[in-house]
Order: C-alpha cells, then sequence, then structure tokens
C-alpha cells in the first residue's frame, strides 16, 4: 500500500514528549491547544490560536516560539488529561497527575482548581460521567486502588484493585445509557466496575499498557507484549501481535467510512489504521520516531476534527477525513487484487503439486527406497499422540507434564509450543540432541498462574538424519488449575471459605473436571465429595469439600486461590449473588500489622513533615549571614558554609528517611488493599460491593477490628 | 525520485533461478515485446501481454531444472533463437515453439551458466568452463573457484573473442580460447557480469554479493577499475542487472534487482567518474527477485521494466499510469478497468477450479493416513533459498531465507553461543527459549511470521574461536505442513574472509603442522575453520591461501601440502585458534601430528595499534552517549538555554540524533572489543604457558582507562625491566 493519505498539517514542537502522555483541550472553550508532558518534567502547551499572548502566572511563554507555553511540575508526570469539570464552565481544565499528587489547573483562569495529595500513586487519570451522576469526576488510578473526586477536590468514589492501575476509562459498557469505570492494571488484568460492583473481568497474557474507548461500547486495549484488540462488551472481536509496543490508541474515521476506525501510534513510529470490526490495516504511515500520543481535535479550525500524532521527539502531524483517495475495503487497488489472487493461486498450485507428487512417490515407492528418510518420507498412518497430566509427587520436579509420541519408528526432531504468557517469550522449544532423539517426548511445563492456557503444538517428526520434516499440529486448552495434583489425605486448615450454593453435586463435578487436571473424571457418589490437592507451585495443601445440602467449604491458606475458585464456581454456576464466611487467620494478621504499620507511617510522615520545616527555616538563616559574612567578615563566612552543609546534609538524609517512609505506606497501602479486594472476590454479586465500601469507611475510621469483622462476614 | 513506474501483475510461475527471463526482439520498434521465462520445474513458456490478459503462445513439459536462458541467433541476424540449459542438456527453440536443437555436451557437471554469442556457446558448470563452436568442443578450462557466471563479447579494440567468467573467490577471470589471460581481483565475490554498450563501446560491469556493481576494464587497465554503485544504505546481494534507456533521454540507465526485492533505476556515465550515479526509482517487491529485463511488454510505446521473483511471479513497473481510472471517477468510489476486471474474473475462476482439485487431493491424502497399507506420505523436498553472507563492516553475518509461499515460522536452533540481532525490515515476532546448554542447544529462537511474508532476513554475530551448526527449521504455510531443515556452518575463524594480496611486511606470529596426513585432509579442516575456501586444493604444488579478518585488519596466510602445513597470522588469537581447532580435528581422526609456533612478541604491539583507532573512537562514543544523557537530564532542549553551554557540549546536541544511531547499530561494540583484547591476552600468554585468570579484572581496569603504553606494559611487563 502506498501512502493514500498525506498529513494535512506538520509541525515540530522541539521538545522531548513522553509517550503516552498526550492530550487535547479547549482551555478557552473554543480552541484546541494539543498538550504534552516533556521529558523535562514540564507540561507542554501548544495553542496556535492564541489571541492574547499576555496570560501570567504559572504558565510560562517560549521566547523562541509564541505558539507554546510550558508548566513547570518539578516532579514526574505520570498522568495527564483534560476536559470539562467545573460546572456551569464551558472551558477544559487539565489535570496533572504525579508521583505523589494531583494537581487540577484552569489554564485559562489561571489558577488552581484543586491541589490534592494522592497517598496512593497517580498512575492513571480520566474524566468523565460515572455512575446516575450528572457531575464528571475525575477518577484518579494508584498503587491499588481507583478513587474517584470532583470538583471540588472531594473523595466521591474509592475502589480496590489488588495491582497497579495501568489505564483507565469511562465508558457505557453494558449499554445502559450510563458510563462504566474500565480499568487495566499490572496483574494482567482488565475490570469493568459499575458502580462499586465488578461485572466483569477480562485476563490478558501480559500487563495491560492502555485502554481506548470506541463508539457502540466497544473499546480498545494494549499489551506490553506488542498485542493491540478490541473488546465488545466481553467478547474479543481481535487481536494482532507485533515486536513493537502500542503506545496510545484513538478511534478516528480516518477514511470517511461513515464510522470510525482504530488509529494505533507504536513504539517504532508506525501509525496504522485498523477496521474496528475485524482488526484489517486499512492504512499506515510511519513517524521519524515513537509515536507519543494519538489526539483528536479541531487543529485547523475548519469546524472538523483532524486526528493528531506526536511523536516522542516532538513532532506533529494531522491527518484529516480523506474520502476521494481512500479505498473501501474488499475493493482494494486492482493491482492488490491481482497480486493477492495470484499469491492464493500459488499457495494452491504448490499444494497440489505436493499431493501430485506424493501419490507418484506411492506408485514407485519400492523404486526409491534409497532417499526415504533423508527427505522425510513417513508411513501415512504416522499419528501423534499426546496426553497431558500433572507430575507424579515422587517425581521432583512440579510440572503439568505434556507426553508427546508417534505410533511408529519416527521420531520427534523437535516440538514447538506456542502459548500466551505462560513462558518468558510466546514459544517453547524442545530440540533434544542428535544422539537423544526417539519417538516419544515428556515436556514439562511451569504454568505461573490459575488461568486457562491454549496451547498449540507443533511437533517436527521424521527420522534423525531427514532434511526435512512432517509437521503435526495440535491444540489443547488446558484448564485454569491445572497445577494442582491429587492427594488422599490433608491435614485440616484454620483458614477457609464458606458458603452454600444451591446446586447439585453432578454439576459441581462437572466444575471439578473441566477446571482440573484429574487423571479420572470425578463422578459424585453419595452426600459430599472432598477433594485433596497439593497445588504444584509450592506444595501447599488445597481441600475442597462439597456436601449434598449444599454446604460448600475450601481449605486453604491462599487467600487468592480461594477467591479465584469461588469466581470460577460461580461463573459456572451462574450464581448472581453470594455470601461467605472466611476465616484466614494469617491475612487477618497481616492485616492487623499493616494498619497498625499505616498509623504509624502516617504519624512519622507529620513528625517530619515538621523537621524539614525547621530546616528549612535553619538553612535561610544561614544563607543570609553568610553571605553578609562575605561582605562584613570574610572569616566567618566559612564557618556559616560549613554549618550550611552539615544542615544540608542532613535534610538529604531526613529526605531520603521520607522516602522510605512513604515507599513504606505505599507498600503497605497495596498490601491492605489486595486483601480487601480478594476478600471481596470472595463474594459475589452485590455482597462484594457492599463489603468494599463497609471495608472503605472502617478503613477511614481506622477501625481495625471492624475491618476484621467485615472480612469474615462480609457485614460490619 | 524524477522517474515513475506502476506495478502490473501479469502472471506466476514456477520456481525460478538467475537468468531465466529475456525478452525477445520487437519486430519493429516500440512493439510489445514477446516473453520467454523458464522455470525450475522445467518449463519453458513464451508469452505476450494483451489486454492486461496473457497470451500463451508454447509451452514446454516439464522437465529437470532450467538453470539458464539465454537469447541467440546468427551473426547478423536477430538473437530470437532461445537456448536452454537443463542439467545436462542445451536445447534450442525457435521464437515459434520449434525445438530446432538438442545438443549433451557431455559435461561432469550439470550447467548452472551459459552465454550465447552468435555460434559460439560458452557453459560452465560449478568448476568447468567450456566453450562449443557451432556445437564442437574448442576449448575448455578447471576453475579452483566456483564459477558463478559467465559471458564473452569481443573486445573493442582487437576484436578478439573473449569470454569472462565470475568466480566466487572474488576473481574475475578472463579467458581467450579456453586460455586465462588475466585474472583480475575484486573486493568482493561477485554475483554476475553484464556489458553495457552504449555509442558503441562496451562497458563491463559486475554486481557483487555486498551489494555493489563495479566496472572492470578489460582493455587498458586489465582489472578492476572502479565502483560504479557503491550503495551504503542497501547493502542486499545483486541479482541481476539490465542497462536500457527508461527516460528517454538518449543515454542507458542501469536497472538493478535484489536479492531483498529492491528494484533500483540509475542515471549512470560509465566514462566520467566524476559523475556519480544518480536513484530515480525504487521499488520493493518483498520477494528477492531473480531476473529482470527491460522493454515494451504490456501496452505499445511504453516502456517497461519485466521483473520475475525467485518464487516465479512475473510482473511490470511500467512508465504508463495505471491509475488513470482515478480520474475520471468524481464519486471517488474505485471501478475496475475493464481489462483488469476480465483478469481478476479469470483469476478467480481459475482459483476456484484449483480450490476444487486441491479439496479432492486433500481427501484423499487425509484418507491415506486412515489406511492401514503401507503407504507413504512424501512430500517433495521444499525449495528455499538462503544465503549466509558475512558483512565486512559490522563483522555479522546475514541470513535470508526465502520460499515460494508465506512462511509460518522458523525455527532457529544453534550448538554454539551466537547473537541475533534486531533488523528493521523483519517484521516476524521472535521469541527466544530457554535453552539448555547441557544438551547443546545454546539457542532457541522462533520466529512467528506476519501474514504474506516469504522472505526473512536475520543479522547474526558470531564469536570467532567457537564453531559449530546452525540449524534453521523453515515451515511454510502450505498443506501438508512440513518444515525444512537448513544447516550453516559456523566456523572458528567466522569473520575471515578471502583477499588476494598478503601484506608481507608485518610482523608474524607462525604456526608449523607436520604429520601423517594428506593434502585432502588438511584441506577439508583449512575449509572447515575458515570461510570462502574453494572446495578443491590446487593439486601438485603448494596450496597458498590468504584472510582477513573483518573485525581487526590482521590477516592470515595458510599454506599447505601432503603431510605440511604453515600457517601465519599476525594476530595471536587467530593462531591459537586454529592450533587448538586443528589439534582436535586430528586426534578425532587419529593422525599424529606434531607443532610448533613462534610467537613474535612485537606483533602485539601491532596488533593493538590495529585495534586502537576502533577502541578510542567507541569509548568516544560511549562517553559522548553518556554525556548526552546526562545533558538530556539539565533540561537544555530549548534554544535559549542552549547559549549558555560550551561548544562542545553544543555540538554534541546537534549531533545528537547521528551518534545515537551509531551508538545503536552496534549494540555492546564496546564490549565485544573488550572481549577480544582479553582473548589476545588469554591466548598470548597460553604460548607462553600461564594462566592469566587472575589478572582478567586488571586488564578490564587499563582498557577503561586506556592508554596505549599502559596496555604494551600490561601484556608484554619484561619491557619495561
Amino acid at each position: 500500500m502506498d501512502k493514500q493519505i498525506r498529513p494535512v498539517f506538520t509541525l515540530e514542537l522541539n521538545h522531548k514528549i513522553v509517550p503516552g502522555l498526550v492530550t487535547i483541550g479547549k482551555y478557552d472553550g473554543t480552541h484546541p491547544c494539543l498538550t504534552a508532558a516533556t521529558t523535562a518534567d514540564k507540561v507542554l502547551i501548544h495553542s496556535p490560536h492564541r489571541k492574547n499572548p499576555n496570560t501570567v502566572g504559572r504558565v510560562v511563554w517560549s521566547e523562541s516560539n509564541r505558539e507554546i507555553a510550558t508548566l513547570n511540575i518539578n516532579q514526574t508526570i505520570t498522568a495527564l488529561t483534560a476536559g470539562v469539570l467545573v460546572p456551569e464552565d464551558d472551558k477544559d481544565v487539565l489535570i496533572v497527575g504525579s508521583e505523589t499528587h494531583i494537581l487540577v489547573y484552569h489554564v485559562h483562569d489561571n489558577k488552581d482548581v484543586f491541589y490534592k495529595e494522592c497517598h496512593d500513586g497517580v498512575k492513571a487519570i480520566t474524566l468523565g460521567g460515572f455512575r446516575d451522576g450528572k457531575m464528571p469526576i475525575v477518577m484518579v488510578g494508584g498503587n491499588s486502588s481507583v478513587h474517584g473526586f470532583d470538583h471540588q477536590g472531594n473523595e466521591v468514589f474509592w475502589t480496590a484493585v489488588g495491582d497497579v492501575v495501568t489505564s483507565l476509562i469511562l465508558m457505557d459498557f453494558d449499554k445502559d445509557g450510563s458510563n462504566e469505570l474500565v480499568v487495566s492494571s499490572e496483574d494482567f488484568k482488565i475490570r469493568v466496575f459499575k458502580g462499586d460492583q465488578i461485572i466483569n473481568e477480562q485476563v490478558e497474557t501480559e500487563v495491560v499498557t492502555g485502554l481506548a474507548p470506541l463508539p457502540e461500547n466497544r473499546f480498545a486495549y494494549s499489551v506490553s507484549n506488542g498485542t493491540v484488540g478490541v473488546y465488545d462488551q466481553d467478547v474479543r472481536l481481535w487481536r494482532v501481535k507485533s515486536k513493537h509496543f502500542a503506545i496510545s490508541m484513538q478511534s478516528y474515521d480516518l477514511l470517511g467510512q461513515g464510522s470510525t476506525q482504530l488509529i494505533t501510534g507504536w513504539s517504532n513510529g508506525k501509525i496504522d489504521c485498523r477496521s474496528i470490526k475485524t482488526g484489517e490495516v486499512l492504512f499506515k504511515d510511519t513517524m521519524n520516531s515513537g509515536v507519543a500520543g494519538v489526539v483528536e481535535g479541531d487543529y485547523r479550525s475548519v469546524g472538523k476534527t483532524d486526528a493528531i500524532c506526536a511523536s516522542s521527539e516532538g513532532e506533529v502531524r494531522g491527518y484529516t477525513t480523506t474520502k476521494s483517495l481512500s479505498t473501501p475495503p474488499g475493493a482494494g487497488l486492482e493491482q492488490d487484487t491481482v497480486r493477492e489472487l495470484l499469491a492464493r493461486k500459488q499457495a494452491l498450485s504448490l499444494e497440489l503439486k505436493h499431493y501430485e507428487n506424493n501419490t507418484k512417490y506411492n506408485e514407485n515407492a519400492y523404486n526409491q527406497m534409497d532417499s526415504y528418510e533423508s527427505n522425510g518420507v513417513i508411513p501415512a498412518n504416522t499419528r501423534l499422540q499426546i496426553g497431558i497430566a500433572t507430575s507424579d509427587d515422587k517425581s521432583k520436579h512440579n510440572h503439568v507434564e505434556v507426553y508427546v509420541s508417534t505410533n511408529n519408528t519416527t521420531i520427534i526432531k523437535a516440538v514447538l509450543i506456542f502459548a500466551e504468557g505462560i513462558f518468558k517469550g510466546e514459544t517453547h522449544v524442545v530440540h533434544p540432541p542428535q544422539n537423544k532423539l526417539s519417538s516419544d517426548i515428556l515436556i514439562p511445563l511451569y504454568i505461573p498462574r490459575d488461568t486457562p492456557v491454549d496451547i498449540h503444538i507443533k511437533a517436527l517428526v521424521g527420522y534423525p538424519n531427514s532434511v526435512q520434516f512432517h509437521v503435526f499440529e495440535i491444540t489443547r486448552q488446558l484448564p485454569r488449575f491445572s497445577m494442582y495434583a491429587l492427594l488422599t489425605a490433608s491435614p485440616p486448615y484454620d483458614s477457609f471459605v464458606e458458603f452454600k450454593i444451591n446446586d447439585r453435586l453432578q454439576r459441581i463435578c462437572m466444575w471439578l473436571n473441566q477446571n482440573f487436571l484429574f487423571p479420572n473424571d470425578i463422578e459424585a457418589d453419595g452426600t459430599s465429595l472432598k477433594l485433596h490437592l497439593k497445588c504444584l507451585r509450592d506444595a501447599s495443601v488445597l481441600t475442597l469439600s462439597f456436601d449434598a445440602s449444599g454446604k460448600t467449604l475450601f481449605f486453604t491458606e491462599n487467600m487468592a486461590l480461594a477467591a479465584d475458585l469461588v469466581q470460577s464456581l460461580a461463573t459456572f454456576l451462574k450464581i448472581e449473588s453470594l455470601e461467605s464466611k472466611v476465616s484466614f487467620p494469617k491475612q487477618e494478621d497481616t492485616l492487623k500489622i499493616c494498619m497498625e504499620k499505616l498509623g504509624e507511617i502516617q504519624d512519622a510522615r507529620l513528625r517530619l513533615g515538621t523537621d524539614v520545616a525547621d530546616r528549612i527555616g535553619l538553612i535561610r538563616g544561614l544563607v543570609i549571614r553568610a553571605e553578609d559574612c562575605r561582605i562584613n567578615d570574610i572569616d566567618e563566612m566559612a564557618k556559616y558554609y560549613v554549618e550550611l552543609d552539615r544542615v544540608n546534609k542532613e535534610l538529604i538524609s531526613s529526605y531520603n528517611i521520607r522516602l522510605q517512609n512513604y515507599n513504606e505506606g505505599l507498600e503497605t497501602m497495596k498490601n491492605i488493599n489486595s486483601i480487601i479486594q480478594r476478600a471481596s472476590r470472595l463474594r459475589v454479586g452485590p455482597n462484594s460491593s457492599t463489603m468494599i465500601n463497609h471495608c472503605r469507611a472502617a478503613i477511614k475510621n481506622n477501625n481495625i477490628e471492624g475491618l476484621l469483622k467485615i472480612i469474615r462476614t462480609g457485614e460490619l | 525520485m524524477e522517474l515513475e513506474l506502476s506495478r502490473v501483475d501479469y502472471t506466476i510461475v514456477g520456481i525460478t533461478s538467475q537468468n531465466c527471463l529475456k525478452l525477445l526482439p520487437p519486430s519493429a520498434s516500440k512493439e510489445p515485446q514477446k516473453v520467454a521465462v523458464a522455470d525450475s520445474d522445467g518449463i519453458l513458456q513464451i508469452f505476450s501481454v494483451k489486454k492486461e490478459d496473457i497470451q500463451l503462445h508454447f509451452k514446454t513439459l516439464p522437465g529437470p531444472k532450467i538453470s539458464s536462458l539465454q537469447l541467440g541467433g546468427a551473426h547478423g541476424s536477430s538473437s530470437d533463437k532461445i537456448f536452454i540449459a537443463a542439467e545436462n542438456e542445451i536445447r534450442g527453440y525457435t521464437k515459434k515453439g520449434k525445438l530446432f536443437l538438442t545438443f549433451d555436451p557431455g559435461m561432469t557437471e550439470p550447467v548452472s551458466s551459459m552465454f550465447v554469442l552468435g555460434n559460439d556457446l560458452f557453459l560452465c558448470g560449478k568448476h568447468i568452463y567450456n566453450h562449443f563452436r557451432d556445437c564442437k568442443d574448442v576449448g575448455s578450462y578447471l576453475c579452483g573457484d566456483q564459477i558463478v557466471d559467465v559471458i564473452a563479447f569481443f573486445a573493442d579494440k582487437t576484436r578478439r573473442l573473449m569470454s569472462l567468467i565470475a568466480c566466487e573467490g572474488r576473481m574475475i577471470r578472463a579467458l581467450e580460447h579456453a586460455r586465462v589471460t588475466m585474472s583480475m581481483e575484486v573486493e568482493s565475490a561477485p554475483t554476475l557480469l553484464h556489458v553495457l554498450e552504449q555509442d558503441g563501446t562496451k562497458t563491463v560491469l559486475f554486481g557483487t554479493v555486498d551489494g555493489r556493481i563495479g566496472i572492470l576494464d578489460v582493455e587498458k587497465l586489465h582489472g578492476f577499475d572502479r565502483w560504479l554503485i557503491d550503495n551504503s544504505s542497501n547493502s542486499s546481494t545483486i541479482s541481476c542487472v539490465d542497462s536500457y534507456d527508461m527516460t528517454s533521454s538518449g543515454t542507458k540507465n542501469l536497472i538493478l534487482g535484489r536479492q531483498d526485492g529492491t528494484i533500483e533505476v540509475y542515471v549512470i556515465n560509465v566514462n566520467d567518474n566524476l559523475d556519480a550515479p544518480i536513484l530515480i526509482y525504487s521499488h520493493n517487491c518483498n520477494e528477492s527477485v531473480s531476473s529482470l529485463q527491460c522493454g515494451v511488454i504490456g501496452t505499445q510505446g511504453f516502456d517497461e521494466v519485466l521483473v520475475v521473483t525467485y518464487t516465479g511471479r512475473i510482473f511490470g513497473l511500467t512508465t504508463e499510469a495505471v491509475d488513470k481510472s482515478v480520474a475520471d471517477n468524481t464519486m471517488g468510489n474505485y471501478i475496475f478497468s475493464q481489462d483488469t476486471g476480465n483478469k481478476i474474473n479469470k483469476l478467480k475462476s481459475e482459483i476456484e477450479d484449483l480450490q476444487v482439485k486441491v479439496a479432492k487431493e486433500r481427501e484423499k491424502y487425509q484418507n491415506s493416513t486412515q489406511s492401514f497399507f503401507e503407504e507413504l506420505s512424501a512430500i517433495p523436498l521444499l525449495s528455499v533459498k538462503d544465503s549466509f553472507v558475512l558483512s565486512k563492516d559490522t563483522a555479522t553475518y546475514t541470513l535470508t531465507l526465502e520460499v515460494p509461499t508465506a512462511i509460518d515460522n522458523i525455527l532457529l536452533q544453534s550448538n554454539v553461543a551466537i547473537d541475533l540481532l534486531d533488523v528493521e525490515k523483519n517484521s516476524a515476532v521472535i521469541s527466544y527459549s530457554d535453552a539448555d546448554h547441557a544438551i547443546g542447544n545454546f539457542l532457541l529462537a522462533t520466529y512467528r511470521c506476519q501474514v504474506n511474508t516469504n522472505r526473512l532476513e536475520i543479522k547474526i554475530r558470531t564469536i570467532e574461536g567457537q564453531h559449530g551448526l546452525l540449524h534453521a527449521y523453515v515451515t511454510p504455510l502450505v498443506q501438508p505442513k512440513c518444515s525444512r531443515l537448513i544447516q550453516f556452518e559456523i566456523k572458528p575463524l567466522s569473520l575471515h574472509y578471502r583477499i588476494h594480496k598478503f601484506d608481507e611486511s608485518r610482523l608474524f606470529n607462525t604456526l608449523t603442522m607436520t604429520g601423517t596426513f594428506s593434502l585432502a585432509e588438511m584441506h577439508t579442516w583449512v575449509s572447515q575453520s575458515l570461510p570462502e575456501v574453494p572446495e578443491k586444493p590446487q593439486f601438485g604444488e603448494n596450496t597458498v591461501l590468504c584472510f582477513q579478518s573483518t573485525f581487526f585488519g590482521t590477516i592470515l596466510q595458510c599454506s599447505y601440502q601432503k603431510g605440511e602445513a604453515f600457517f601465519k597470522s599476525d594476530n595471536v588469537s587467530t593462531i591459537s585458534i586454529l592450533k587448538e581447532f586443528l589439534t582436535v580435528e586430528a586426534t578425532k581422526k587419529k593422525i599424529k601430528i606434531s607443532i610448533s609456533s613462534n610467537i613474535n612478541d612485537e606483533s602485539i604491539n601491532h596488533v593493538i595499534k590495529l585495534i586502537e583507532p576502533k577502541l578510542i573512537k567507541q569509548k568516544d562514543l560511549n562517553n559522548d552517549i553518556k554525556l548526552l544523557n546526562a545533558l538530556n537530564e539539565l533540561e537544555v532542549t530549548e534554544e535559549e538555554n542552549r547559549t549558555c553551554l560550551s561548544e562542545k557540549y553544543r555540538n554534541l546536541l546537534a549531533n545528537e540524533k547521528e551518534l545515537r544511531r551509531e551508538f545503536q547499530s552496534q549494540p555492546d561494540y564496546l564490549d565485544r572489543l573488550y572481549g577480544i583484547v582479553t582473548d589476545l591476552y588469554i591466548d598470548y600468554n597460553k604460548f607462553k604457558g600461564c594462566n592469566v585468570k587472575s589478572k582478567l579484572a586488571t586488564l578490564r581496569e587499563i582498557l577503561d582507562e586506556y592508554s596505549y603504553d599502559a596496555l604494551i606494559q600490561f601484556f608484554r611487563p619484561e619491557l619495561s625491566k
């Protein structure tokens, strides 16, 4: 494809831009300004339509380029967004997130709307309407939670996420007319919150780095392994993987099709435009350096928005809907069609040639025995057999074992397993040495997380000295809880989750057989069922106990595992609401310790703050005195500077202490949040969201006992 | 770019080799010409194009692979006779398809290249050159190197018939009456020869594996004249060349086809060496080009470059505007032009027929896998075009793999430590798998290709001193799925290349080996340890081969005969690697040998002097990058702040992009240099019988604080005493 669409404008900002931190805002209510974070911790505002250049205040106008203004933040900028927040004001405000604070700044009026400390850090920000509220709220994703603020900085929403938030969007997920919150986090998950309740959860194979809302209740996501895809509610429409990473995604109708396409900016500078429904590439272009962001705005004041791409070197290109030169999908350029058809013809003729040759070979088989092995000729009835099992207790390595073998004397030269998320890359290759080739191979696999995995096995079958091999392809799905092996008995535990379900044991057996790797299918006999399992990762024990009355108990010390089991079972049995009794003494202890620690840390933080204020006062005095001495008494000056140096060193060391204190606080906070999050996942439906709200209240009041009670019973 | 060409796809044939496509001379000027093309299925076909539709004139039955197609004719008449070489047979056809000649030259090797000039026929196998006149043998020549191409012409001045053969060992030989009259050394291995005729004078051009075109002055200088095209940005092997006046300017343009699929058109002036060639058109078709010729094909009066790729696609790059249908279509929607529409429909119906046939065969094949009879599953060997070329500038190997249909995945396995470098052109997703060194897997990597990738290019960095095999398993998408294994040898002295001039003035370390080995055995050992070694040793006399290292520029000379071998090099490491390798190989064969070596201490100084510029340059570059990183921290990105910086820093910032690119193009280059100096130190001391493991940390410190004297003193402490 040649460049059918040329940029309608290009410009150079001459600043280096942090990838991902690009937004656009109409700070005066009408004219859009491209806004980006620079590598020098500044926010750059490019306003080509500025009328009155005499704005003063925080914003510093550049001398060399009259269109560029910068805003000094002096802290690493982690998130940037713009939009209308203040009621009865049509001007956009700029929201800047740094490691610890969030600044909501009114660019036009040059005033801070609010400036607030976020203990949990700021990793992602979005702005929009949520729940039934008419007011827009600022959603701030931190290290383990999401906070929502109104225009006055009051916290109006809180939920625990369990890991570092990477991206947030507000969109209508379930077609009910009001926005849901979609959150991606570093635990590879995409969660959808409707109010306080999680209504959907998707697990990807790597850290999800970005989300973008698309029309028709769809959203696009990008993953740190180079994948980009689109979800239509909980159905993934498509995904593609490349060796580069998607930095920014934007929906824009570039080709004038009446509906929008997905514009993706990549780390290598590539920009591509894909069909939202199929992922087919309709247009691509390349910038000279990595893309930092793609936004949409009316940048030429023509009454129509353009797609604007900014690169990390400060190059900006604008593209607009280009209908006349574009080609609707399906038609394509005629020469491309011819080329494609020729390629298909070629592939088909080659395949035909292979079969013809095969027939011919079989007719003369007896005359051609000499090249038999080296050419990779194998008996036609060669078959590949495969078995998957959890490894036996006696063996030391604790893996899921895949056993591959052929049914005759042919050997397996190599096995390639393609799967996502369980290997370092996307493949695992077994290539035995020449002298150890045999017709069967045992491949141990380590599954790091409890998620179902599709494994695509390609086995190269032939003879030891062949130069060509037949490829046998098999696809299998490993169940969610593959890494658990059966035991005969297990010691009793005091850590458990208990709940009641109204379903037959047979149905539960079905769930068990679908989600575990057992040597034989489990069948329900009698009124109760008890299973003892060993986790192959850490040798911990799990006991599942079901009773005909519906009473169910999962004994395990691993709260996250219990939560996964509950969620999986609830989805299988289509349970919409579930309350459970929980007892995890170890986690409770941790929580107690964490809560106490958090209190201490907060006290220490206050103390340290005053300390710093003291010292700064001291320094001020010392500087003045020292400079005084320069004029009056030069000998004394040295003394003051030595003193200054000492105070300065103290200040630095106290800063380090503060930093450590802050990091500890963050870590503790994360621990607490993740326990709460797991506890909420031990319940299903409204019960889990009420629990979260209770927890938030308990933490605010520092009510440790209450918190523990909520976790145990789900109620206050 | 001044030239605008548009691509028109015509048809597909089987897999093609170099020199397999020719245009028959037109009946009148600018009339459409007929196309003759031959493929590896042994099919020769002649077609012409009418209204974008292929008109087949004749097609032969499949047979052995056709390696060359040439046109010829009696002197004076137009050369419209078609000659094809298939294995050991030459056949001649008239343009009507009548077979008028079948000729068995009686050569022991299959014919790989051919040239026809009047009544003279030149045939070359791998090592044999044969000259026939009127099908009578008039002379032959046995060449030690592998012959890659042959041409013949009548010299401008002497009017004598002269033939040239291009040999892989960086040599082009001129023959008269089957005797070598001249041996012309060139800087890199030639791939083809071409005679450019312009205003009655002939210029001999040759293409090289590293993507350059050179001029050979046969008449005056008797050797290499200059590089005509020396394009550092594209170093992909030249696979075909044509000269034709594409721009209607009266002078011929040079049209190149490269292995990476690039087709380029240049404006050239061969007579004036100050006149640099200008690139006026470039197109990449993503499949290696095997042959191209210019003429009038599709539409009368429009010049066109007709290209055939390795996979057998035939397309033209025409001066006629193809997108003409856009202009008179105001709606913006695209409507197929009538001709193309017909073509597409025809193709579609062809595909449907094929699909039915394939479905039937597929079922038959599936059934056979279920049967209990002793049937076999035999898939013909997939043809894979591969090359593994050392690039001199970067001291890395470029591995290219190409198959006729789309690739699904490629598995690379190596039993020796090698690094894979990222290639920008290559869009495949690479994934490394954990490799267990204990069972000989030092590298296990898979490349999963994006749709419609026929060709993959991989850059590989080897380490001298380690040798082994690199296996590539290529799996195309075509059913029934097969994987072809291709092996590449990683030789112990992999970063050396052959040279013909040996600088005797350097200081040498020597290695002498005597024993009961034969010449053939020694030759095998040498060819196992060094690249570009000719297949056969020079019988009778002493075999002498010279090599140069791409990394250092140090040289090596091997001279050997039965029972005795002598190596000399200015680099101690090279000698050490050879010694180790030869000892192991001889022991394997249980051959008694005695080895003696003589180390010249002064050669150390010489080698260090050779590395010094590279080392200093890399150290400076590393420092510059560190400084740049620091400068970026200073927030001096804005113009106004720059004025307060010193000039040095300002220069750094101004050249930032360039420096970073250079740094990125050669990652870990400095570490590689350090490693080589460390090896040199270890090897040098090994010859002295010392183990210096404990001193390596000190060496590293000295390298970090590089000074020539300190380094020499460290290597040779005895000097200071």
